[in-house]
């Protein structure tokens, strides 16, 4: 307990010595509770259960130092969506937001899309009443670390209205004299409100991203929340979802994760109103030596909520996949439907998959499904292919991408499928 | 057009193809009966590049080429098709999308322009008719779902638009009812041409009813025990195979 590793002590050391642009008292109460749970566990090592598969000791080649200034950007590499669709568009630039590369655009009445950096004079009392309140960071070192050093990311609230154009958000994140940036997002949505965010992270060089969202979908709302993982080849990407989702509302989650030397998604959703759903989707591929991890808990707090879990990967080369998946369903909480499962495609020989559903159930009268698979592409299918004229490689190319696009179908709403099946297209390609 | 001569292959130890000698003229429709594990599929796999079919003697020269030397994507493209008999799920990937991709790739390797996406429906369409496939099976995941009947037709599509010299249809007619077996039936005698030959692999003798085969060869316990004209179809329907697995015995 008292043997931080010099890692963990340079965070400490380096939340010592920041300079925190905003200085709202409540703020820096919360920020040294992140700072103080962080210090009572250090990092997570594999000795802990939900870490048992990731290991962060990479980020011992790191100067985590955090990101003070933003560099210039090149704004055309940001662009990845088609011209013609119409965004209300946020740009982070290593955990700040840049006013010169975002264009939110008008509003409808209802609707607050801003950084919270803004939202912190602006809203302070909004922000008061929910930041790390929506998900505790007790048991979440990470998230407890990205609580430490909140400063900026961004906020999205809609209320009583359907967002017609999607939320646009741009992560980026860039080698420089500092490494780390903890961007900190608040998605409120209540009494019939509708948004799809699609998200995007990216980066150059070697840094560590370390991402907290907090969500609340409430009062028949519906939450789309879809999103790009796409770092450096040595780039560092953890993020942290913490979702509540209220009476006959859905937050629907879809992860594509392509990129990063490591990367963990994880996501907590709580259905604490009857006629609570969520869709957890998500699609990973990685090569190389890549570690791509997806954690996921739903719990099911009480009667009538339901929640469907689909996650497929494809592994290439030395690449490794960790899939946890944990639902609970609490006592008393009947009529629950949990289904979840994880697929995976091993390409090479020394591509590895760990794969954990779990289901932890205290109700009596609930159907909940778990499974998940681990296989290499049928021979049967590959002769198909190739009996057409099709040659190998692309023959390969197609089973695997057709295996991943049911996720994406399933996943994503029609508009949107064709941005993330492309990027697995050419992700086949290289 | 092709000729198998002598003809032994082995799955795993066990040899299923004993000698089989063979010859294909361009336009003719050959059709091959025999028992259960006589050494039908066997046939067509080897025929078409599956792996796992070792060919231990003999050759198959297809126009003028060491065909057992190609892969399966080149005989394809050097116009190779086999029609499968049990057609494989490819989830994911519509149909539509498959049928371009190879289409293309084989037009491709001969040599010849690749459709885009409009010019291409614009040549599916032409023959999706004949075989009653509905633009909607078309965007449906390559046999996913299909029924028994929708996934003959499918292949015989392909091979229409895939434009073979030489097909083989391998039980094209199981597990259709008499109305998809007419169908199909209608579907492959469209493509009868005086460039194209077929090798029809079949247990039953209905298929060639719709099918008219030009010869009619006996396969038992690994060799062609017996050749006639469509005749020959007839008799086997009305004796069985008794007396060939007794003499091949």
């Amino acid at each position: 307990m008292n043997e931080l590793s010099p890692l963990s002590q340079s965070f400490i050391a380096q939340h010592g010595d920041a300079k925190f642009g905003a200085t709202v008292p409540w703020l820096d109460g919360l920020r040294k509770e992140g700072i103080e749970s962080f210090a009572s566990s250090g990092l997570p090592t594999p000795d802990v259960e939900e870490w048992k598969y990731t290991n962060l000791k990479v980020l011992e080649k790191l100067d985590v130092a955090r990101t003070t200034e933003a560099a210039a950007i090149d704004p055309t590499e940001l662009t990845w969506l088609p011209a013609d669709l119409a965004t209300h568009k946020l740009v982070f630039v290593n955990g700040h937001y840049s006013q010169e590369l975002s264009a939110i655009g008008d509003l409808p009445d209802g609707v607050r899309v801003l950084s919270l950096a803004e939202a912190m004079t602006s809203d302070e009392d909004l922000m008061a009443e929910h930041l790390g309140q929506i998900g505790g960071f007790k048991d979440a070192p990470v998230l407890a670390l990205n609580t430490a050093f909140i400063e900026d990311g961004f906020v999205i609230i809609v209320e009583n209205t359907e967002l017609e154009n999607p939320i646009e958000v741009v992560f980026v994140s860039q080698t420089g004299a500092s490494n780390s940036n903890h961007p900190r997002n608040l998605i409120l949505a209540k009494d019939n409100a509708r948004m799809t965010i699609l998200e995007r992270h990216l980066g150059e060089g070697s840094y560590l991203a370390n991402h907290g969202f907090e969500v609340s979908v409430a009062g028949s709302s519906h939450v789309k929340h879809y999103r790009l993982l796409e770092d450096s080849a040595t780039g560092i990407n953890l993020s942290t979802v913490k979702a509540r989702v209220g009476k006959d509302s859905i937050y629907d989650s879809f992860v594509l994760s392509i990129g990063g030397q490591l990367s963990r998604s994880e996501i907590h959703v709580a259905c604490e109103e009857p006629g609570a759903h969520t869709n957890l989707n998500g699609v990973y591929i990685a090569r190389d030596s890549q570690h791509i991890d997806n954690t996921t808990l739903i719990d099911h707090l009480v009667p009538n909520t339901t929640s469907k879990e689909t996650y497929k990967g494809a592994l290439d080369d030395k690449a490794r996949g960790v899939f946890q998946g944990m639902i609970v369903v609490a006592e008393g909480a009947d009529g629950t439907d949990g289904q979840m499962s994880n697929k995976t495609l091993l390409l090479s020989d020394e591509s590895e998959i760990d794969s954990k559903p779990q289901l932890e159930i205290y109700a009596d009268d609930v159907k909940c499904a778990h499974g998940f698979t681990t296989g290499e592409l049928e021979e049967t299918s590959l002769f198909y292919l190739r009996s057409r004229g099709i040659p190998e490689a692309p023959a390969r190319a197609m089973l695997v991408e057709g295996f991943l696009a049911e996720v994406v179908e399933e996943g994503i709403k029609e508009d949107y499928q064709e941005i993330f099946t492309a990027k697995i297209s050419a992700w086949m390609e290289n | 057009m092709l000729e198998i001569k002598n003809l032994h292959a082995k799955v795993g130890d066990i040899e299923i193809l004993k000698g089989v000698d063979l010859n294909i003229e361009a336009g003719k429709v050959h059709a091959i009966m025999g028992p259960n594990g006589a050494g039908k599929s066997t046939l067509s796999y080897v025929l078409s590049g599956r792996d796992g079919y070792e060919v231990t003697e003999g050759l198959v020269i297809y126009k003028g080429k060491d065909l057992l030397a190609m892969e399966p994507e080149k005989r394809a493209g050097e116009g190779v098709f086999l029609a499968f008999q049990y057609p494989v799920e490819i989830p994911g990937v519509s149909t539509i999308n498959f049928l371009k991709a190879a289409v293309n790739s084989v037009r491709k390797y001969r040599g010849e322009s690749e459709f885009d996406a409009m010019d291409f429906l614009k040549f599916v369409r032409e023959q999706t008719k004949i075989l009653n496939i509905s633009d909607d099976m078309l965007k449906r995941a390559v046999n996913v779902g299909f029924s028994g009947g929708e996934k003959k037709r499918a292949e015989i599509l392909q091979m229409a638009v895939l434009n073979p010299s030489f097909a083989i249809l391998d039980e094209t007619d199981s597990g259709l009812d008499v109305d998809a077996l007419r169908i199909v039936g209608e579907g492959v005698t469209a493509l009868r041409s005086p460039e194209r030959s077929m090798l029809v692999i079949t247990h039953y003798q209905r298929l060639l009813d719709y099918i008219v085969p030009d010869v009619v060869h006996v396969l038992a316990d690994g060799k062609i025990v017996d050749s006639g004209d469509k005749n020959l179809a007839l008799e086997l329907e009305k004796n069985g195979y008794a007396n060939y697995t007794e003499v091949a015995a």
